[in-house]
């Protein structure tokens, strides 16, 4: 809607310090992810430049919301390369991290628990290489429900004790843990722990955020203090852990269609008391 | 073209602010219209539970500070909770109370109080023929003060109810039924408030969509509470929000030739402290949301 360069403007005009770069947009078949390397660096230095001149920090980028297939050996080679791409425009924007989405039951249907936690691991320990080559942390996300022909069911790594083993299990140090606030939350019915619990258990190796509140029934990406999440306790609970990262927040925008300038205004004076007032305005 | 009107319903913010810096701050977000919540007020406070003149002069105040700041107080909201089975005690207290809300509606110069019908968290999943009649009885007991006041009471569409957990529709959700109800009440003073929210969070029980309910109650409408939800609950989401089709909703309001006022009843006691700029926000919003016929 806005182009990368105002949308940094605006990000900082607004007041907040950090943005979250979202990959997803490119793809291998167009002309920045399927153009020459040398148009790849220069696109990406062009937005880490505007970035540093505005002193607006890339603290995180979003790379693939679909994960691995369990049968589908063309989708999991296009996985790779468009991964290894979005690990390599993260290490250019000099984001330490982008998070990677795990295998999920959307592609991967009722499996047994081991099934599905080995299908995620094997996905993740194939983007170790790309990571480690570009020094860059794969940053693994905590999911929520997931819909197979209209049926809800709780994904396995939806469980922060199964997401912890997840990154514990992947041999490298570039790795990290992004806490998806509206996906823990939204799950609650299937006895995920809460979101301060979940920090809780998270600990030192979280170090991103995607932070977005709901009423605990969908997904619904709203401003903190819209839904019923327990923000105050959420806030203890960083502050118990020692979070040091951004407060990063992922909240639907698209609707502010032609008022998106007055919206980034106003959500960020909201955001900053929000945060300064630790959960509460 | 007539500028359409916009209003806000004051539930989430007036015992916070008080009621007339919440007047003031509403105009001054740029709203014509505020819906005027009457559920504060309980017969054992000293407005409702006062004398007469005590009564009076509060609603006059109101009344006055509305008109000093050109803002229209273009319907109440009286009681959500109304007759229930086996408890004459309650019933004799909603005939009191709403007695009273009607009242405070005529003095505030407000044409049309919302008074919500017996509903299905209430009395069950009865025979529709008992919640008719039992609904019926409610609306007659109440007529005597709505024609002494010569106010209307409004009907307002439905959406889901609950009970021992179980979300299912009421019946009062369905076009059908209101405009059965409707047409029960032996009065002139009656309209139908249209709830955007409720009828889109029971689509999935074949409840039309809101730009449907819309064609199907017509000129009945006269008040809303529109808000948006994502067909699941009742969010009171700002407009865009959720998933309702709002372009086709203002449609459907011009295709009846509405001409209320366009009043939103969202959440906001989330914005707290940032109350006065979450008002300020939402009203520059919503402007441009009806001007755009349901679009930014």
């Amino acid at each position: 809607m806005l182009g990368w360069e105002k949308s940094l403007e605006l990000c900082k005009k607004y007041g907040f310090d950090t943005v979250d770069f979202n990959l997803e947009c490119y793809n291998l078949d167009d002309e920045i992810y399927g153009g020459s390397e040398d148009a790849f660096v220069s696109h990406f230095s062009a937005i880490k430049e505007k970035a540093r001149e505005l002193e607006l920090e890339i603290a995180q980028t979003h790379g693939r919301c679909i994960g691995s297939h369990p049968t589908d050996e063309k989708h999991n080679a296009w996985l790779r390369r468009v991964s290894e791409k979005d690990l390599y425009a993260t290490s250019i924007l000099g984001a330490p991290s982008c998070v990677i989405h795990g295998a999920s039951c959307n592609l991967w249907g009722r499996r047994t628990p081991s099934e599905l936690i080995d299908g995620c691991h094997r996905m993740y320990r194939d983007f170790i290489p790309a990571a480690e080559k570009y020094k860059v942390n794969i940053a693994l996300e905590t999911f929520g429900l997931t819909q197979i022909r209209g049926e809800k069911l709780c994904d396995i790594i939806t469980y922060p004790e199964e997401m912890k083993k997840q990154h514990d299990m992947l041999d490298t140090k570039y790795k990290t843990l992004c806490f998806d606030t509206g996906h823990t939350h939204h799950a609650g019915d299937y006895w995920v722990k809460s979101v301060a619990e979940t920090a809780k258990l998270f600990g030192k190796d979280l170090t991103l955020t995607h932070l977005h509140d709901n009423t605990g029934t969908r997904d619904d990406h709203l401003i903190p203090g819209m839904g019923n999440i327990n923000w105050c306790e959420l806030f203890d609970a960083f502050d118990e852990i020692g979070y040091k990262g951004s407060y990063n927040f992922e909240i639907s925008l698209y609707y502010w269609g032609s008022f998106i300038e007055d919206a980034l205004d106003f959500l960020g004076r909201y955001l900053r008391r929000f945060v300064d007032g630790h959960g509460k305005v | 073209m007539e500028k359409k009107k916009i209003g806000i319903s004051d539930f989430g913010f007036r015992t916070q602010l008080g009621w007339e810096k919440s007047l003031e701050i509403v105009k001054k977000s740029g709203f014509d219209t505020i819906d005027f919540n009457l559920e504060s007020y309980t017969l054992s406070d000293s407005i409702y539970g006062g004398s007469d003149d005590a009564f009076e002069s509060h609603f006059t105040a109101i009344k006055e500070k509305a008109k000093e700041l050109e803002l229209e107080i273009v319907q109440t909201h009286g009681r959500c909770s109304t007759y229930v089975p086996n408890n004459e005690g309650h019933n004799q207290w909603v005939r009191d109370i709403s007695e009273k809300d009607l009242r405070a509606t005529a003095i505030l110069g407000s044409p049309t109080c919302v008074i919500h019908s017996i509903n299905c968290s209430a009395w069950g999943k009865i025979n529709p023929e008992v919640l008719h009649a039992e609904s019926k009885k409610m609306y007659d007991d109440l007529i005597p003060f709505a024609e002494k006041n010569k106010v209307n009471i409004s009907l307002e569409t439905f959406g889901a109810a609950l009970m021992r957990g179980l979300r299912f529709c009421d019946l009062f959700s369905y076009p059908s039924e209101i405009l059965r109800q409707y047409e029960s009440m032996d009065t002139t003073y009656k309209t139908i408030c249209l709830d955007s929210g409720h009828t889109h969070e029971v689509e999935s029980f074949w409840v039309p969509p809101v730009q449907d309910m819309i064609r199907a109650l017509g000129d009945k409408i006269t008040v809303t509470h529109l808000h948006d939800n994502m067909g699941v609950r009742d969010d009171h989401l700002m407009p865009g929000m959720g998933n309702i089709n709002w372009p086709e909703v203002f449609s459907a309001f011009e295709e009846v030739g509405y001409k209320g006022s366009y009043n939103f009843e969202l959440r906001t006691n989330f914005w707290g402290s940032m109350m006065e700029e979450g008002l300020k926000f939402m009203g520059k919003y919503l402007r441009r949301f009806v001007d755009g016929h349901g679009k930014v």
